[in-house]
């Protein structure tokens, strides 16, 4: 069984690395606006050596790990799953003996897997030339950078799977997609720093899960305050997301009806 | 003309029919949209609660920045439509435009690097700067602070019509290379 979910890793390593033009025009597109976030962000600084903790070398840091996590965990979701809920494919995907869940959790990870490589490695390279970046000081903190992108994706995955699980119910579920995209940008500290924000928007935002997809990774590798905590809320988060998702699909297949065609 | 028009309209409401077919949806897009605007209203207000002015512009001037091409894009879309996602792409380049004055100062370090090229990129190559920027110093009567010509806050009518020429030779570049797969 474990196999078979190892195929399906690298199945979604392979399907992702095949589309060679996304990857440079997503790269591109992420390579262009982190030097423009890098100028907004940098004017916070015209008269001070830091602002909330970050200096302009953890700043750059900042957006350049940011922008490298963007494909890496899927920040706006993508509606895979739900339009095969839509279609009425998920009646073929039900039918193997392998855990729905667990296979498509396989398969994301064999994709977050190539953007690592990918969309992850370059923008960072790049980022590094232009600028003094602020990045993990010993292996240690590598390690823990990159148990910490583990865990963003799993909570990543976890959200996405119960976004397109709403398909079951809704017929056209890309409004929620929507919103889902606007909101968890700013929530997760794509935008700008979360602790940028005043003290009590920075509680309410740590409430949510969306910082432990991007910020909370970015802190561990520019060492805002020791990694375990930082970890600990990530994989509960994680945790909780993905029991929930199993709930829910429990649910949503005692609701589905395929006719047959 | 007026058969012209009567098709235009019917697209225009079949596209609306269509999206009304789905009112939980429909709500949720509307909500949507409103939120992006609001979300870097959100991200303006909270850097400015750290600094007091941006690239030479203080906080009502760039909301000004902000709100023209909030409104240029809302009124494209109305009128032309399904270009949110240039839209949205052009508003961000916009706002960044309003910012990029601070670089000109000779900021020390690796950021005078890329300045040049990037502030060039963003005024001339994707016009971004036409939609608000320089609209916003023509109505603030402010002088230019990337010190280019005095003339360039009242062109963006003539760049808006050569920027549509070029969407125009694209689009039928692109018409002449498509081949249908005849699914």
């Amino acid at each position: 069984v474990l196999a078979c979910y190892l195929r399906l890793i690298r199945a979604g390593f392979r399907r992702y690395a095949t589309y060679r033009q996304a990857v440079i025009a997503g790269l591109a597109t992420n390579v262009v606006f982190g030097f423009m976030r890098c100028a907004v962000l940098l004017t916070v600084f015209a008269g001070s050596a830091s602002v909330a903790g970050y200096d302009t070398s953890r700043t750059v840091s900042f957006v350049w790990i940011g922008q490298g996590l963007i494909a890496v965990v899927l920040i706006w979701g993508n509606a895979d799953f739900g339009q095969r809920v839509c279609s009425g494919d998920i009646g073929i995907d039900l039918l193997p003996p392998i855990d729905l869940q667990a296979a498509l959790l396989a398969e994301d990870l064999g994709r977050a897997g190539f953007a690592l490589v990918s969309r992850f490695s370059v923008p960072l390279l790049i980022g590094s030339m232009f600028f003094d970046l602020t990045l993990p000081a010993s292996a240690l903190r590598w390690a823990a950078f990159g148990l910490s992108v583990l865990l963003a994706v799993l909570v990543s995955f976890a959200i996405r799977f119960l976004l397109n699980l709403v398909a079951f119910w809704l017929l056209d579920w890309r409004g929620l997609l929507s919103v889902h995209a606007v909101v968890a940008g700013v929530l997760a500290g794509l935008a700008i720093p979360i602790a940028f924000f005043p003290g009590w928007a920075q509680a309410v935002i740590w409430a949510t899960p969306f910082p432990t997809m991007l910020q909370a990774p970015i802190d561990v590798a520019i060492g805002r305050g020791p990694a375990g905590p930082l970890l600990a809320i990530q994989l509960a988060w994680a945790v909780l997301l993905l029991a929930t998702g199993r709930l829910v699909l429990a649910r949503a297949v005692r609701t589905l009806v395929i006719q047959g065609g | 003309v007026g058969e012209r028009v009567a098709i235009y309209r019917s697209l225009m409401v079949a596209s609306v029919r269509s999206q009304l077919a789905y009112p939980t949806s429909f709500a949720l897009q509307c909500l949507a949209q409103a939120l992006v605007q609001l979300e870097d209203m959100v991200v303006v207000l909270v850097l400015f609660s750290r600094i007091s002015a941006m690239g030479g512009f203080t906080l009502p001037e760039v909301l000004l920045i902000y709100s023209l091409a909030g409104i240029s894009f809302g009124l494209t879309d109305m009128l032309v439509g399904s270009l949110d996602k240039v839209g949205t792409a052009l508003t961000v380049l916009g706002y960044v435009l309003g910012h990029l004055g601070d670089l000109l100062d000779a900021r020390a370090g690796p950021v005078s690097v890329f300045s040049g090229w990037l502030l060039r990129l963003m005024a001339f190559v994707m016009p971004g700067a036409f939609v608000a920027y320089y609209p916003a110093l023509a109505i603030l009567g402010k002088p230019d602070p990337l010190g280019l010509p005095a003339i360039l806050p009242y062109c963006p009518p003539l760049v808006a019509v050569l920027a549509a020429g070029v969407a125009a030779l694209i689009w039928r570049a692109g018409l002449r290379h498509y081949v249908g797969t005849g699914s």
